[in-house]
């Protein structure tokens, strides 16, 4: 990478990120950007979060204006639904997908890559998958798009979460690996080992990265969340914070960085704001996850808990952002769900925003 | 590498819980501000009924305390005072959802006589006494008052609503809307002096029963805090008058009701008032929500996006020793939420409970 690459891709996203937030509200953005993950585009939606303060988002990737209930506990994975070859972004749809967010006052700095199973699994036909990547990350350096984050999952431990309660009987996700750990490998999926799917990732970020760094784009890697070494027979690939190290080694560019998930750091037993020191003081978190879990057995057993209330210490985390100068989103990630909560969890985004907000205003004073 | 913060799997599995081995973690407690040497004011909310949604949304935000202000699920038979059966009914419905409840607002039907000089005040004031044993003598830690004859909330007071962040809907108030508005018929013109020697009379009457019986009583300020409105002097609504009040009935059972919104509103320093009357210990309740603007005109907004700095307040709440309730009070109109404003009050409880956990960090 030339100096000058270099140079723009430190200062472009940055500038591309001040002028929008010129534009839309001829302000300074806060230096540390609470922001929300959109999966509908609706009045009510978009209306709530500005509300409650949010002028940052995550954009989703198809136009929907219908608000539906997420569930506490994710649908089980079961591999690739299709065996159509991940098709790329309309750029059109994009462009009215931004457009809308921002006649609402808010601003996009992230969209989600959706998931390349040809690619993770090593298909002989990947290829084209690659090209339909490489042509959604130019996409998005067109659109001023700072961020695009990705999953490197062949096949997820979802089927290891289950509901539990906590003060109230408030709705909790929590998640036991003994509830999958003599699942058999799916078929349609097969089983990976560890080192294939290493090998996979390397040949993806060789071929990405450089399309990431000539746009004005960085890559976030979400690690793998449950973190167990392997499920129905397919390995999880990033699942530690020595995984997450080696990845930004194997490719050494601000282009190839992670999702700082709090809540997955805490599960793993480790130190989040400690780990926040370290990507971020490197320049290598693209995204945060912001969410706590009350852990049992690192990597294998946890609750996912209010915000203020888990093993993760949240204000610490906030401080390290502030400390390493991160300049992305931090999103509250999860809910609880609060029994009489509405379709979009208002109740329970509120609660966290309301959070997040206390901790940002006391690590900046 | 990060040094020293992997956790060997096989010691978490025998040891203590994780928590305790995380260098700088927070707390293993399911609400990590209720508990260790750390400061806990008694969160809460102020709710005018008893139902179980509403019960159940406490209880999920991880309060414990509940702050009844719907004076109509005490004395529900009408009889004109509390008994202790009266009392220990609410408090069997808070302890159905794992609450415990911690004060009532005194009817401000059982105060109309006092404020208005009426024939009738001193029976009022026995049974006012009656009560308040029968709040003591039960776990109650709080009784709230206001002393407002003309109890209003709406236009003919000089509140509108005003379209605030995202289109939000804040509680806006412009004097000039009420400035030159005649007597309300039935309350007439009352002058200042009138309201303040009937209010030392009443409070005089009742304070040696709340002392007697345990119980603090607080009075909230007049909201909005103008000098007189309608022919209607208003007094409490300055903190000269605050401090000339419990000065005036000393006993330690005679408090105030802090509200953050009205203080602000009064366009005086807040945190000085915090610590001069929190430094007295009488500041007997908490309304912890922000304003922007003061007398004339003002609107109530976000608990974030108030003149305030609400960390500030909360640091000097924690410097004076406060350990009484904190309620978020009111929050903006969010459209569609929950009755009772349960979403955007969830807002603001996440909001405190973030400032608390910082002033204790």
């Amino acid at each position: 990478m030339t100096a000058r690459r270099r140079e723009l891709l430190r200062d472009g996203a940055a500038l591309a990120v001040a002028a929008a937030v010129a534009r839309s509200t001829a302000a300074q953005g806060p230096p540390i950007k609470i922001g929300k993950g959109l999966r509908d585009l609706s009045d009510e939606t978009l209306d709530f979060f500005r509300m409650l303060g949010i002028r940052h988002v995550v954009m989703p990737s198809s136009y929907s204006l219908t608000q539906r209930r997420r569930g506490l506990v994710p649908a089980t994975d079961t591999g690739p639904r299709t065996d159509a070859p991940m098709k790329p972004w309309d750029p059109e749809e994009l462009k009215h997908i931004k457009a809308r967010i921002e006649n609402k006052g808010l601003v996009p700095l992230m969209v989600h890559l959706g998931r390349v199973h040809r690619v993770v699994q090593g298909r002989p036909d990947a290829s084209a998958e690659i090209e339909a990547v490489k042509t959604n990350i130019r996409t998005a350096g067109e659109l001023g798009i700072p961020v695009v984050e990705y999953n490197f999952i062949a096949l997820r431990g979802s089927e290891g979460y289950g509901r539990t309660t906590g003060l109230g009987g408030i709705g909790l996700r929590d998640y036991d690996e003994a509830r999958t750990r003599d699942l058999p490998p799916l078929d349609n999926v097969g089983t990976h080992s560890r080192q294939q799917l290493w090998e996979c990732l390397e040949g993806f970020l060789r071929a990405v990265i450089p399309v990431a760094e000539d746009s004005g784009v960085r890559l976030a890697m979400h690690p793998n969340d449950p973190p167990i070494p392997v499920f129905r027979g397919v390995a999880q690939p990033m699942r530690s914070l020595a995984d997450q190290r080696e990845l930004i080694q194997l490719v050494d560019s601000p282009s190839n960085g992670i999702t700082l998930d709090t809540g997955v750091t805490t599960e793993m037993g480790e130190d989040a704001a400690e780990a926040i020191r370290y990507f971020g003081s490197r320049d290598r978190i693209n995204h945060v996850h912001f969410r706590n879990v009350r852990v049992d057995v690192p990597y294998y057993k946890y609750v996912e808990v209010p915000h203020d209330a888990g093993d993760c210490d949240m204000l610490a985390c906030m401080k390290a952002f502030r400390e390493v100068g991160y300049r992305y989103l931090v999103i509250p990630d999860h809910t609880p769900e609060f029994t009489e909560d509405t379709v979009g969890y208002q109740m329970g985004w509120a609660f966290a925003i309301g959070y997040l907000r206390a901790l940002q205003h006391a690590a900046e004073s | 590498m990060i040094p020293g913060h992997r956790l060997p799997r096989r010691s978490v599995l025998l040891g203590p819980p994780v928590a305790s081995l995380l260098a700088g973690a927070c707390q293993q407690a399911p609400s990590n501000v209720e508990g260790g040497s750390a400061w806990s004011p008694r969160l809460s909310e102020n709710i005018g009924s008893l139902d179980d949604a509403t019960l159940r949304w406490m209880a999920q935000l991880g309060l414990k305390w509940v702050v009844l202000q719907g004076t109509d699920s005490v004395d529900r038979d009408g009889k004109g005072y509390w008994s202790a059966q009266d009392v220990a009914a609410v408090e069997e419905r808070c302890a159905g959802h794992g609450l415990q409840l911690h004060s009532l607002m005194l009817p401000i039907g059982w105060l109309m006589n006092s404020m208005l000089g009426r024939p009738g005040r001193d029976q009022d004031i026995e049974h006012i006494r009656t009560s308040l044993a029968a709040a003591g003598a039960r776990d109650v830690a709080v009784i709230e008052w206001r002393w407002s004859p003309d109890f209003r909330w709406g236009d003919e007071v000089g509140y509108y609503d005003k379209p605030g962040r995202g289109g939000a809907s804040y509680k806006a108030f412009d004097f000039n809307r009420v400035r030159d508005a005649p007597p309300f018929e039935e309350v007439g013109n009352i002058s200042r002096e009138e309201l303040w020697e009937r209010m030392i009379y009443f409070t005089n009457g009742v304070m040696d029963a709340a002392e007697a019986a345990g119980v603090k009583m607080s009075l909230h300020p007049k909201d909005p805090p103008v000098q007189a409105m309608r022919g209607v002097s208003r007094i409490l609504t300055s903190t000269e008058d605050i401090e000339a009040f419990l000065d005036a009935v000393p006993s330690p059972s005679n408090g105030f009701t802090f509200c953050q919104g009205t203080v602000t509103e009064m366009g005086v320093d807040v945190i000085d008032a915090i610590r001069r009357i929190g430094g007295r210990g009488r500041i007997h309740h908490v309304h912890f929500r922000a304003v922007r603007g003061s007398v004339p005109q003002y609107e109530e907004t976000f608990i974030d996006e108030g003149d305030v700095n609400m960390l500030d307040a909360m640091r000097a709440y924690k410097e004076v020793g406060y350990d009484l309730a904190i309620v978020s009070d009111h929050s903006p109109g969010i459209p569609g939420d929950l009755p009772g404003r349960k979403i955007g009050r969830s807002f603001s409880h996440g909001y405190i409970r973030g400032l608390v956990q910082a002033v204790n960090a």
